[in-house]
């Protein structure tokens, strides 16, 4: 399960680099992510645009992010594919998320450099 | 030239040993046959979504411990895609399908539910859905419905 993470200020960007996130590599999501969070970082967001398919197992791994992160902190996605869009629709976990069409929108805030 | 669906479709059989890396190369091998009938990419999503969720309950709940053997048979019908999910596990508990709600989501992250999404997004997307047991088999028959 390959993560790739960049360092924003407090945001920790962290690019999903598998195709599916499923029942074969819930448990190695979740493993990977909670690397990832036990940081003192304020704000995380997931960039899923290389993730075409995601199943009950791996929405559960992705709840269970949103756990680690806790309420005092943030947990955004970005990047959702169409069928992923789907399985989040349709359980209703669209509300539950903060989504960004693509990763830039998470970042719109940023200073550009000049 | 796509395949016409209104003409009799031939069915078409997938054999996969019970485990989760299994059910991946099925799940693109059903995509591959889906080619050709003029699906929309909602209506080819939709059979993935369904055929992942019922193929990975058989990994984790009938063949859970045991491991096992799944026969999937399906054929493009005109209002879906017919699908015949066979496997040599335990019995479903109760002897019928799950309950079809979906976890309630409540507002504290903390409670939010992890698991139970799988049997309501196959309801969601699935019809005539039947549940035999017959000889030591668990034989579940299904149509993933098409929208266009």
């Amino acid at each position: 399960m390959k993560l790739e993470k960049e360092i924003h200020g407090d945001t920790t960007l962290v690019t999903v680099l598998e195709n599916r996130i499923d029942a074969a590599v819930a448990i190695q999501f979740k493993d990977g992510m909670r690397e990832v969070t036990e940081t003192d970082q304020a704000r995380f967001v997931i960039d899923m645009a290389n993730v075409n398919f995601v199943d009950s197992s791996g929405l559960g791994a992705i709840v269970s992010v949103m756990k680690m992160v806790g309420t005092n902190r943030k947990l955004e996605l970005a990047g959702l594919t169409t069928s992923v869009q789907k399985v989040f629709r349709l359980t209703r976990m669209d509300t539950v998320f903060t989504i960004h069409a693509h990763v830039g929108e998470a970042f719109e805030d940023e200073i550009p450099l000049n | 030239m796509a395949t016409p669906r209104s003409a009799l479709q031939p069915i078409r059989h997938f054999i996969l040993p019970a485990n989760p890396l299994a059910v991946r190369t099925v799940l693109t091998d059903v995509r591959k046959y889906l080619t050709g009938f003029g699906l929309s990419g909602d209506d080819k999503n939709s059979v993935q979504i369904v055929l992942g969720e019922v193929l990975n309950n058989i990994v984790e709940h009938a063949c859970a411990d045991v491991g096992g053997q799944i026969w999937l048979d399906v054929s493009v019908d005109p209002e879906g895609l017919a699908c015949t999910v066979q496997d040599d596990g335990k019995a479903m508990e109760g002897g019928s399908l799950p309950s079809a709600t979906a976890p309630e989501l409540g507002e504290v992250t903390d409670e939010l539910p992890e698991g139970g999404f799988g049997w309501s997004l196959i309801q969601r997307l699935a019809t005539q859905i039947q549940y035999f047991r017959e000889e030591e088999r668990n034989r579940l028959t299904f149509t993933v419905g098409f929208s266009s």
